[in-house]
């Protein structure tokens, strides 16, 4: 549920730039237009493409991803900063301190 | 005329718009608003003229600008507690229109807002400053 949610926001927020930006993060990470769960499988990566095609402007993608990823799972969003893996690990482990 | 709400919703708006903008940085922020102003928009304008903003930063930046308006839009829905759910329309002035409708419907009001209004009761009944407050 945790990555589905993760997948969906950054697939959303992809979507919502533009027709081409999603098809472009994933042309980048060299897997053709097999999305399916590979996002989030290869986050570290991710955040590399984001910086290298939205430049200056991925910081903002990478916090939308977090802020309406929090909004699905309903919780409170980590600190936002730089990296979208370190974002979502916190989040992650937000999710697990709540459930316990 | 406005209602004090809509005020708020505006207010609000701006306040998400400019924290944004802080991700870029400093300087890009200042281009970004001497930009808009020159084409005759107002920092406090931002959220009445939404889509002229959005037609703005993405003729000026491309799609990185319409990122920016989303994450407007996505600090607004935190601000609110309501979901983003940009599918629910065809347009970000429209998802706009639509978040800035439920919000005087269901009376809500922002988080920073919230803690503004704590921290003045709490400081007028005690008569000291609210340990929370800067």
């Amino acid at each position: 549920m945790f990555d589905s949610a993760i997948q969906t926001s950054l697939t959303n927020t992809l979507r919502s730039l533009g027709e081409d930006s999603l098809a472009s993060v994933v042309s980048l990470l060299g897997r053709g237009n097999d999305v399916g769960n590979s996002l989030v499988a290869r986050l570290a990566e991710v955040d590399a493409v984001l910086d290298e095609l939205f430049a200056k402007f991925s910081n903002i993608i990478k916090h939308i991803t977090i802020l309406e990823a929090c909004s699905h799972l309903k919780l409170d969003p980590p600190k936002l900063g730089n990296s979208l893996f370190w974002m979502v690990e916190e989040l992650r482990s937000n999710m697990w301190k709540a459930r316990t | 005329m406005r209602t004090p709400n809509l005020t708020l919703i505006h207010e609000t708006v701006s306040l998400c718009f400019d924290q944004v903008l802080g991700t870029l940085g400093d300087r890009t922020k200042r281009i970004i608003y001497e930009f808009l102003s020159r084409r005759g928009i107002g920092k406090e304008e931002v959220s009445s003229r939404f889509e002229d903003v959005e037609g703005l930063l993405v003729e000026l930046y491309g799609q990185g600008g319409r990122s920016v308006m989303i994450g407007t839009l996505a600090k607004l829905c935190e601000e609110y507690s309501i979901p983003l759910n940009l599918s629910y329309s065809d347009s970000l002035g429209n998802r706009m229109a639509q978040l800035t409708e439920n919000i005087l419907m269901q009376k809500l009001v922002p988080r920073h807002f919230r803690k503004d209004v704590d921290t003045r009761m709490f400081e007028d009944k005690t008569g000291s400053l609210a340990g929370w407050s800067d």
